[in-house]
């Protein structure tokens, strides 16, 4: 959660104060430390506070239970992550969610059409989600407004496509073989949870071993030192957006396959939710910092809680307030050390 | 006498606004032709009616936007605002209507003050307090609660004032209120100054964090408003009764022709922007398409007036 | 001396209003280091710049190993002209492998997949160039800052690597920043790069460049006026030749005896900030200009900034009109009757999209308030006045403010300082910068003007002939501390004794 003070360096020459705090004190060191675990720590804390307060947290059962509500937030959350790390933001996620989820209920063997195309159906639904996004990253680069309105607007229109392609009437799937396998487990593990375990390990190995994994912190820490460097800045910005896109239709997909049906609200509330999760998994909204892991601590923690807080007898009605409440208090801790008088927040 | 002279920003500024003046015409001649039954006055009227919720929302957003932020959480406001007063309104009365109104402001205030104070970005705050208004209004009150005895206090804005619908009355003259204690106060050259420079403006010595807190503060008073509005049309509070008026009333102020890089911009402006986007729903409902078409329309909008009045000289880094 | 890899042939440049550099000459040979001094704004930076491909030179060509250099930085880069920049440009968060091949990782990433152990190979590889023996592996922020400057080396050798021939490395004031034995790392290594590399050397630490290099060229006002070799150069004579000569009429001091009063208008006492600046106690008098002196990093514009609330000092007060004072932002210090001239004109100075008149008033709305609401009549009389008596030119008080020329601009923005009916402290940061002659000469005069009707005025001069004719009292600063004082009515110091001070 934290974040280096570094000043933003120019190399055509602005003056930024020199001496900065010293990245290597002792002081410095612990800080990084200790806000790198905290968010683990956090996630330790609440399920040893929840098994407490009802033994039932802790069963297997419930155990299974968070393994499947984790899910398609996971899947979420590591395409969030990249975007996040370049230091933008994608809330066009829920609109991309529902129009994939349509189109996937629409390929299966359903209610309105005469395809049946299975697994490739997802396949399919997946790369319509990564043509969205493709589109959302070409128009931020090309008309350079900045991303959060376009895809402020992109949640728009996509909902729009999603309820042109519904036409008031959800499709119902009809593929049975399908439904019980997103359903259903593997060896006693739920099938969709391995799904965004490959997917994370996916996400990870991106973030370690590619081009677009590391380019994306470089950029996240400094687009113009990037620039001037010969990186293809906005290259890969589309691909981040590209990859969310991806992950929005895969995940729109799914639970598809899940409610057995395609719905334009299948995505309500699941930007914000994911959202929340990488930023208190750490990986910070300037961009630089974090990762996939880190997302995913996040993802547990918002699971945990909101799993938890029915135990304990809260209203999960509250669960947005909850969220929006963590996701404040996470981004004042990660960025009160920047704080000064002259700086410039919009 | 003051010489007449055109500046380039007048000329400018004129340009903006004259824009989506001619858009609004050239919408409302297309579906004319289209239908003609749709340009006669009582259907004008309906439009009018209709666009009153979105137009208090988007004067709501405009002091915010031209400040060079943005308040992702008048709809949560708004929808609080109409469970609250479907609760108290019966017992309280014209208190209730008070006491609701001082909250939202309060709501704003307190958005405002974690953005000045904590420095993060207004999206951000305003996104956290989307997640928490209507998080609080969804654990009060699970679906719509209706409202009979109370209706009063609130139902006048139903009603009509020469003909015009009294809501409509009430958002243009909460414009021109703003307007003028924008144009008359120093405040008004503050928001400006913030919006066009805001490093000159601090150190100039300008209270900007202050302006902040106001123009928050402003813009929940106005969500409360919408809510009350809303309360009136539909006799009743729901937790998601302002949820879909969101972005018509961020896309209304955007295609107003107020960039959203702040500076310029009026409640003028506004006005006009929320007339296209209620054509734009109407129109869609009266041609006879999908409703579909709406949210899509809301969004092609909002990408393309966005690119156009944005001021790149501003953003160095387009994030 | 071979034939020259890198040569510069009468290079001009020009920034509006002013000279950047005026058919400049120089050339570096193979296994060379070559140093380049000169006071701030003499054109050094600007040259740095064009040869690494930032800025395109007006007029004169670049020849590198014999070609045309065209300018760009990618090309500048294939050219085998690496470049260490003043300020950082290092990423903080990624290992310092990836920072030294950023852009040019070449075989260890194949079709985007990292082969991480061939990164990390290739970065020790110009790390060992070095005699670094930082772990590439390393996450760059958890370096200290002499080691990132280390990778910052690195990083700029690492473009040898692309051109296969030896690399010509710009260092721009590497050792400002860092203490004695961090220097000496420094400038062991760049004795150990001479052996496959050309270097130029920009400092204003004469010592450092007459230890390393072979050549030095001295540039003064954006001309080259002199080159010497190191063995044989005197560093008096050095030192001399960096003022120059120029001295404006309108530089001479007007004989006027600062008859300094008793009152004191602003004390500062132990000031401290961080590491910017500590222990600085000095007193303003109204009517009395008090100059610092001092390179880039000497904490005279912090100093400044911290005296207008824009910083926070961490020890020591401040006390204005003997009361002591503590700023939560500039608003607090305006209120006070403080004005601020920022050094930064367009960004920080002027609200480019606001009309002149706007921008004037924004300081103090109150003096146009009457009851609560702006009284435009009283706002256009007393801007059109203080237009007059300012002399600033623009079509109408209704232009934006962006379109006026620097010198109006500058004018604006001293004007707002100076609408209220009291302003008591005037704070001056580099408000001559940019501008032309004419323009120069008229705020000199005004700033003049100010000083006689009673302000106390604190300035940061970009030369010092400029802050030698206007300042009755001169304090020195370097590397935060205040170095040496002068007194104009006991001595009027020649530049050259300030300069000692100062570097």
């Amino acid at each position: 959660m934290a974040e280096l003070g570094h000043a933003r360096v120019s190399p055509v020459g602005r003056r930024v104060a020199r001496r900065e705090v010293g990245a290597s004190t002792i002081a410095a060191t612990l800080r990084r430390n200790v806000l790198a675990w905290t968010p683990a720590l956090a996630l330790g804390v609440l399920c040893i506070a929840f098994s407490i307060a009802d033994a039932r947290f802790a069963s297997l059962a419930n155990i299974h239970t968070l393994a499947s509500q984790a899910a398609l937030p996971l899947i979420l959350a590591t395409g969030m992550t990249f975007i996040i790390l370049q230091g933008s933001i994608d809330l066009s996620v829920e609109g991309v969610m529902a129009a994939c989820s349509l189109t996937f209920a629409l390929l299966v063997r359903n209610s309105r059409t005469g395809l049946d195309l299975g697994v490739l159906a997802i396949v399919a639904a997946s790369l319509l989600g990564a043509c969205f996004g493709v589109a959302n990253g070409a128009l931020i680069t090309r008309l350079r407004v900045p991303s959060f309105m376009v895809t402020l607007g992109t949640w728009s229109i996509t909902s729009g496509v999603a309820m042109l392609i519904s036409g008031g009437q959800p499709p119902q799937i009809r593929d049975m073989a399908m439904r019980n396998w997103a359903l259903g487990d593997s060896l006693g593990v739920p099938n969709l949870i391995v799904v965004a375990i490959v997917f994370l390990a996916v996400g990870y190995l991106l973030q370690t071993y590619t081009r677009f994994g590391r380019y994306s912190y470089i950029v996240g820490s400094s687009e113009d030192i990037a620039r001037l460097s010969g990186v293809a800045v906005d290259r890969f910005k589309v691909l981040a957006f590209a990859f969310c896109g991806l992950s929005s239709g895969l995940a729109g997909a799914l639970e598809s396959a899940r409610l057995g049906l395609g719905h334009v609200q299948i995505g309500a509330n699941q930007m914000f939710l994911a959202l929340t999760a990488v930023v208190i998994g750490g990986t910070s909204l300037s961009g630089g910092r974090g990762g996939v892991v880190q997302s995913m601590v996040g993802v547990l923690i918002l699971t945990v809680l909101a799993n938890g807080m029915i135990f304990v007898g809260v209203t999960p009605y509250l669960q947005t307030a909850v969220q929006g409440a963590i996701i404040l208090l996470a981004v004042i801790a990660a960025t009160w050390h920047l704080r000064g008088r002259l700086r410039v927040v919009k | 006498m003051a010489v007449l002279f055109i500046s380039p920003r007048a000329l400018r500024g004129a340009a903006v606004t004259i824009a989506p003046a001619m858009v609004l015409a050239a919408l409302v001649l297309g579906i004319g032709v289209f239908e003609p039954s749709f340009l006669s006055s009582y259907s004008l009227l309906v439009l009018i009616r209709e666009s009153s919720p979105i137009l208090l929302l988007a004067l709501a957003q405009t002091t915010v936007i031209m400040l060079g932020g943005i308040d992702l959480s008048v709809a949560a406001v708004a929808s609080l605002t109409s469970v609250l007063l479907a609760l108290l309104l019966p017992q309280l009365g014209v208190l209730g209507l008070l006491a609701v109104l001082l909250l939202a402001t309060g709501i704003g205030a307190a958005q405002g003050y974690v953005h000045v104070v904590a420095q993060i970005p207004s999206f951000v705050v305003t996104l956290a307090g989307m997640g928490l208004w209507s998080g609080i209004a969804l654990s009060i009150a699970h679906t719509s609660i209706p409202v009979d005895e109370g209706y009063a206090v609130v139902g006048w804005m139903e009603s009509t004032l020469l003909g015009i619908p009294v809501c409509f009355v009430f958002g243009v003259g909460g414009a021109t209120l703003l307007w003028l204690a924008l144009r008359w106060s120093s405040m008004g050259r503050y928001v400006k100054a913030i919006g066009l420079g805001e490093t000159a403006a601090l150190l100039s010595g300008v209270p900007v964090n202050f302006v902040k807190v106001v123009a928050f503060a402003l813009s929940s008073l106005f969500a409360g408003l919408t809510g009350m509005a809303l309360v009136a049309r539909t006799y009743s509070g729901s937790p998601s009764a302002a949820t879909s008026l969101l972005l018509p009333s961020i896309a209304a102020v955007v295609v107003g022709g107020t960039a959203i890089t702040g500076g310029f911009g009026s409640y003028g402006r506004t006005i006009i922007g929320v007339l296209i986007i209620t054509v734009l729903r109407v129109g869609i409902a009266i041609v006879g398409v999908d409703p579909g078409y709406e949210p899509l329309c809301y969004g092609l909008v909002v990408v393309c007036a966005a690119a156009l009045t944005i001021d790149r000289a501003h953003l160095s880094v387009v994030k | 001396m071979t034939a020259p890899v890198l040569s510069v042939n009468a290079v001009c440049k020009r920034y509006p209003g002013v000279q950047a550099l005026d058919r400049v000459s120089l050339a570096v040979g193979m296994n060379e280091v070559v140093g380049l001094i000169g006071q701030n704004g003499s054109g050094k930076s600007t040259l740095l710049k064009i040869l690494a491909g930032l800025v395109k030179p007006d007029e004169g060509s670049v020849l590198v190993r014999g070609r045309p250099f065209a300018g760009g930085f990618a090309a500048a880069a294939s050219a085998g002209i690496g470049m260490v920049f003043q300020e950082q440009s290092l990423i903080l968060n990624v290992t310092v492998a990836e920072n030294i091949l950023l852009g040019c990782e070449g075989e260890a990433v194949r079709y985007g997949f990292y082969d991480w152990p061939k990164l990390r190979a290739l970065a020790r590889r110009q790390l060992d160039k070095l005699g670094c023996d930082i772990p590439p592996e390393a996450i760059t922020g958890t370096l200290s800052f002499a080691q990132r400057q280390m990778v910052e080396l690195a990083k700029s050798i690492a473009v040898e690597d692309r051109v296969g021939g030896d690399p010509i490395i710009l260092l721009d004031e590497p050792t400002s920043v860092l203490d004695a034995d961090d220097i000496d790392t420094v400038l062991t290594q760049i004795e150990r790069l001479r052996s496959h590399a050309a270097i130029i050397f920009v400092s204003h630490r004469l010592d450092e460049v007459l230890r390393v290099c072979d050549r030095v060229y001295v540039m003064t006002n954006g001309r080259c006026v002199a080159e010497c070799n190191a063995k044989e150069a005197n560093p008096a004579v050095l030192q001399q030749l960096m003022l120059g000569t120029q001295l404006i009429e309108e530089y001479q001091r007007d004989g006027r005896q600062a008859c300094l009063v008793e009152e004191i208008r602003l004390s500062v006492r132990n000031l401290r900030c961080r590491t910017n600046y500590q222990d600085i106690s000095f007193d303003l008098h109204p009517g009395e200009i008090v100059g610092f002196a001092g390179v880039e990093g000497s904490g005279r514009e912090s100093l400044c900034r911290t005296i207008y609330g824009v910083e926070a000092p961490t020890g020591g007060e401040v006390l204005v009109d003997g009361r002591e004072v503590r700023f939560r932002g500039p608003a607090d210090a305006v209120a006070l009757g403080i004005g601020y001239v920022p050094s930064e004109r367009r960004v920080e100075g002027i609200v480019s999209g606001m009309s002149v008149r706007e921008n004037m008033t924004l300081a103090h709305l109150d003096v146009v308030r009457r009851g609560g609401l702006i009284d435009l009549g009283r706002e256009r009389s007393l801007v059109a006045q203080l237009m007059q008596r300012m002399n600033i030119k623009a079509p109408s008080p209704n232009t934006l403010a962006g379109q006026l020329s620097g010198g109006n601009q500058q004018k604006v923005v001293l004007a707002k300082c100076l609408i209220s009916e009291q302003p008591r402290i005037l704070i001056l940061d580099h408000p001559l910068r940019g501008l032309d002659v004419g323009a120069k000469a008229e705020i000199f005069r005004q700033v003049r003007e100010l000083a006689a009707s009673g302000m106390g005025v604190l300035l940061i001069a970009d030369t010092l002939e400029e802050l030698i004719a206007l300042s009755d009292t001169i304090l020195v600063m370097r590397d935060g501390r205040i170095t040496a004082r002068f007194q104009a009515s006991e001595h009027i110091p020649e530049p050259i004794e300030i300069l000692e001070h100062m570097i």
